[in-house]
């Protein structure tokens, strides 16, 4: 009997000792279990939907890839740089124009019926039928446009590689170098510290910078002297977060800002004192896979605005550009 | 018959040798992460069979921005900007931030207290241009042959590569 029963609990914690390896062999259950160790930034990222005042009012696709720069005149032409070419539609979407360039531009800006490209270290001007009218020679060879604006027979380069901004005569001479950093001034300069180094004109045709590295918009006049500036570095809505922000800047027709902010992404209004206003996009508004994913990129390549206060964003994730309006 | 079955072990070793020869020629080959699949899940940390683990942050100093303000180094919401412990989002205090010049920081890491949790690199890559990235560290990896971490892993980041290049550091690429 004594055996017997030695014999079936033997027999009985084979069995366990048989399932306990095969659940373990079978199971998957580390990659699933919570991670005392992970850094969670799903609060962080999250944004409540009463801060949102805007909505996506539609999203179109071009007939090119690798969409990248995007600008909007008063006749709400769109101007699209994309992949080696540069789109021009209607308000209905409908293609104006389509040429190619030698390289993708980087930044875009029409004005005066000329349709000005950042590309690489230099601007090359184009006219409404596709023609290049002009290619002028980089400021230094080293040069990295990410921005351009011309208003009033001036034109505004930003130079994110040599961290000035460049101001232009129209014969092409370069006229000033705003943001030089100047030691004996104690005049820091701009701080870039990566590849997103926005520029715009606000309300006034006034030029505004975005120390991206101070987490600031100035506004300087031509000469290169500042006449203000706002910004606060904080994880907060209120203010900008990460080492280097806002990426992208436009400006409202009433003055107000619209930013973008890499890393942490978010599309957010600001009034034209700088106090913060509401969000327009968030994470959840683009590609959703992406956000996990460790990422240089941002997914957001450019942003502009029209005279009826709706903003463009060009999404890098999905090579689309979306339209939101307001609530 | 037997020609036959001569034939069959000549072949069979003629692809073993071929095989192995392969192999010789290919050289050996490591374990290592890619920073592109890797989600910074603090896996890391917990699944390899050393004590800390092989796995260490490392800085890829082209693309560091020098922050002040930096992602990898602070956590959020921090009161002030400075080296104080409460202030550092490294659970170990294995990063070194050292003053540069007004307003830039130059970021090393101890990979003696790195454990390889990933926090900076998470931080970084949220927040920053993403210049903190986890590697294999072969000067410390065992290499088994099957990698503890590897299983572990959701996001199947872990790969072997060529030892004598086994670095996947990524680039900056706008």
């Amino acid at each position: 009997m004594r055996q017997k029963i030695i014999i079936a609990v033997s027999l009985l914690l084979f069995f366990l000792v048989i399932y306990l390896i095969t659940k373990d062999f079978f199971s998957n259950h580390a990659k699933n279990e919570e991670n005392p160790t992970e850094y969670n930034l799903a609060k962080l990222r999250s944004i409540d939907s009463s801060q949102f005042c805007y909505k996506e009012s539609r999203h179109f696709k071009l007939s090119m890839k690798g969409l990248n720069a995007i600008v909007i005149d008063s006749a709400y032409r769109i101007f699209i740089a994309g992949e080696n070419e540069v789109q021009v539609l209607d308000s209905s979407l409908n293609k104006l124009l389509d040429f190619t360039t030698d390289s993708t531009a980087d930044a875009i800006f029409f004005s005066n019926n000329k349709i000005y490209l950042a590309i690489q270290n230099h601007v090359e001007i184009y006219d409404m039928k596709g023609k290049r009218v002009q290619k002028r020679n980089p400021y230094l060879n080293s040069s990295f446009i990410t921005s351009l604006v011309a208003e009033n027979n001036r034109l505004y380069v930003a130079d994110a590689a040599n961290n000035v901004v460049l101001c232009y005569n129209e014969d092409g001479s370069l006229k000033s170098i705003i943001g030089k950093k100047d030691s004996l001034k104690g005049e820091q300069g701009f701080i870039i510290p990566s590849m997103y180094f926005d520029i715009a004109l606000g309300q006034y045709n006034d030029l505004w910078i975005v120390n991206p590295g101070k987490h600031l918009l100035m506004n300087y006049n031509e000469k290169g002297d500042l006449r203000t500036s706002w910004g606060l570095a904080s994880m907060q809505l209120e203010g900008f977060s990460g080492c280097c922000n806002p990426a992208q800047l436009a400006i409202l027709p009433d003055g107000s800002f619209v930013t973008y902010e890499k890393g942490m992404e978010r599309i957010k209004i600001y009034d034209q004192t700088g106090k913060y206003k509401c969000v327009v996009a968030g994470e959840s508004d683009f590609n959703s896979k992406a956000i996990n994913n460790f990422r240089l990129d941002a997914m957001v390549n450019d942003i502009a605005t029209d005279l009826n206060g709706t903003v463009y964003v060009v999404d890098a994730v999905s090579d689309v550009v979306r339209m939101y309006v307001k609530k | 018959m037997n020609t036959t079955l001569r034939a069959g072990v000549v072949i069979g070793l003629c692809g073993v040798g071929t095989l192995l020869a392969k192999r010789t020629l290919n050289g050996k080959t490591v374990w290592q992460l890619d920073p592109s699949k890797c989600v910074q899940c603090g896996r890391c940390a917990t699944s390899c069979v050393l004590t800390s683990s092989a796995v260490k942050c490392v800085h890829v100093y082209e693309i560091c921005g020098y922050c002040d303000l930096c992602g990898g180094y602070l956590k959020p919401e921090v009161k002030d900007l400075n080296t104080a412990a409460e202030n550092q989002l490294c659970p170990t205090s294995a990063i070194r931030r050292k003053f540069v010049e007004e307003p830039f920081f130059q970021y090393d890491i101890d990979e003696k207290l790195c454990i390889g949790c990933g926090k900076c690199v998470k931080g970084c890559g949220a927040f920053g241009n993403g210049s903190l990235q986890l590697q294999v560290r072969h000067n410390i990896c065992v290499n088994c042959n099957q990698c503890s971490i590897a299983i572990n892993c959701p996001a199947d980041a872990f790969r072997r590569v060529p030892e004598n290049n086994s670095n996947l550091l990524k680039g900056f690429t706008k």
